[in-house]
Order: C-alpha cells, then structure tokens, then sequence
C-alpha cells in the first residue's frame, strides 16, 4: 500500500526529490509544506521583514527547487542547505537594488503581533522583534546571512559554510563579528527593550 | 548589550518569522505539479521496442545486419556465377606461392632438416 507523503513524513528530503521526479505528487506536497517555511523565515529576516518579498523569494526558490529535481544528486548536498543558499542570492539581489533605490532604513521593520500573549508583553516583544530585525538590516550583507543562519535558522558552521560558499573559519569569524555588531546596535536600546528590567 | 541578552533575543526570534500563507503554498505546490507535468511526457515519450526493433537490437544494429546483407548478397552472387568465370580471374595464379615467391631467403636454413 502507498503511503501519503507529508511535512512529517521519515522520508529524507534527497528521497523526495528523488520521487518528486520521478512523478510522485505527494513528493511535491511533503517537499512544499518543509521546505518553505524555513526558506520563508530566512527570507523574511534577510529582507527586513517584507512580508511580501519574503514571499516572491520562496516561491522563486521552490520554482528552482523543482526545475533542479530531474538532476539531483542523492548524497552531494541536503535539500535545504541548497534552497538556503538559492534563497540568500535571490536576497542578496534583492537587498542591494532596494539600497541602490534607498529603500533600506532601521524603521523598516513591521509590528508583529502574537496573539497568544498579553498586550503589554506583546508591545515588548514587538519592539524587541523590530529592533532585532532594524539591527540585521544595518549589518553587512555577509554578517546578517551568517548570524540569521547560525543563530535563528539554527544551521552548523559547516552547513552555513556550504550555503555561503566559504570556509568554516570564515563563517565563525563573520558570525563572531555579526554578533558584536548588533550587540553595539542594540545597545543603546536596552531600557527601551526593556532588557534592564530582566 | 550583554551576550546572554543578544542571545535570548536571537532566540525569541526564531518563533517571530510569519508562517507561509496557505495561499503561497497553494502557488508552490502548483507550480511543482507543473513542472512536474513537463518532466513526465519527457520520460513517456519513449516507446518499448517492438518485435522487429529488438530482433534488430539482437543483431548488434545497424553495422552489423548491414554486413550480413553484404555476405549473403555475395555468396547469392559467387553461387549463381559460372565457376569458369571465377576460374579465369584466378587462373593465372600460381597453385603454390612458395616455390615462386621467397620472401625470406636469409630464412631457408630454418626449413632445412638435420
């Protein structure tokens, strides 16, 4: 009997590519609802949370996700280390022509709202998520991909090594570097952030 | 901003990116459905071999039945024709090259007994 593939499914993502090729609808489904919300968050925290760039940027990765399924190697590389580093190039174009139109300020970031939690906890967690993600968009284009990687994307050294294409050294240094680059940004708002109270 | 501070809010961040809408799923899978329609007649456009295909596929291709029907028209040739005419082709041909054609003389020592 032929099992439905999901997000939850054991099967790796290198199968599903496998079978997404060779024809399997569920592949194309399981493949859709895992890959794209990583790819979607990256997106959105390299984007300075425009939602809706964030948006083209998955889609456009997945588009080239399917056309590469034909050619996938099982074993030369994950599935979402290769959508990861599609994703920060079709960033990477994107966020240089918004500075070259000036498009990019520290204000850019929207509110986000969970409901789940109380208004004055939500108004705190508001400024912190906007304030973080002003501070991203202030560093290097370099730093904010390794730090969003590393540190919120959750990848290794050596997996971000591969979506960056540089040395394992090099991402530890750019994190490094990234790191105390928003610690100085983002100091100067702690009372603000409500970080003194903590 | 003290380390444990920045770190706690990296933290917090990885539950604030905004989840694909159902809408931007529906356009991926459709689109991998797509794409996934274009690589398929790909594959099916290529028909099983039929009968004689394979037989021919049997014989080694093209090369090689080209030189079976070369020999048999050949041998249907040399197997209608007069013997005398092949005899008047090969007639004037010495029956024992040896005794006409020394090619190695330094070597007869080799043919000699005892």
């Amino acid at each position: 009997m032929k099992m439905a593939l999901d997000a939850d499914t054991d099967t790796s993502d290198e199968a599903l590519m496998v079978l997404y090729a060779n024809g399997d609808r569920h592949a194309a489904l399981a493949l859709t609802q895992r890959i794209t919300p990583r790819v979607m968050g990256y997106a959105y925290r390299l984007l300075s949370g425009d939602r809706a760039e964030a948006e083209d940027v998955a889609q456009e990765t997945m588009l080239r996700l399917w056309r590469m399924a034909p050619e996938w190697r099982q074993g030369e590389a994950k599935v979402a280390t290769w959508a990861y580093r599609v994703a920060t190039n079709l960033c990477t174009d994107r966020f240089r022509s918004r500075r070259r139109q000036g498009r990019v300020a520290l204000e850019d970031a929207p509110d986000v709202a969970d409901p789940a939690v109380s208004a004055d906890t939500r108004l705190v967690e508001a400024d912190r998520t906007n304030a973080l993600q002003a501070a991203l968009a202030a560093l290097p284009d370099r730093q904010r991909q390794a730090v969003v990687l590393r540190h919120i994307e959750g990848l290794s050294n050596p997996e971000i090594a591969e979506v960056m294409g540089l040395g394992v050294e090099a991402v530890e240094s750019l994190t490094a570097r990234g790191k105390r680059a928003l610690a100085a940004i983002l100091s100067g708002r702690k009372a603000e952030l409500g970080y003194e109270d903590d | 901003m003290q380390e444990d501070e920045l770190n706690r809010l990296l933290d917090g961040a990885k539950f604030t990116a905004p989840a694909p809408s159902p809408a931007l799923l529906d356009r991926i899978l459709a689109d991998g459905l797509d794409e996934q329609l274009r690589l398929r007649p790909a594959q099916a456009l290529r028909p099983e071999p039929g009968f004689w295909a394979r037989i021919y596929g049997a014989f080694g291709g093209l090369p090689t039945v080209a030189g079976l029907c070369s020999a048999t028209v050949v041998g249907l040739a040399v197997g209608y024709t007069d013997p005398t005419t092949i005899n008047y082709l090969t007639g004037g041909l010495p029956t024992d090259l040896s005794e006409v054609i020394d090619l190695f003389p330094s070597t007869d020592f080799l043919a000699t007994e005892g």
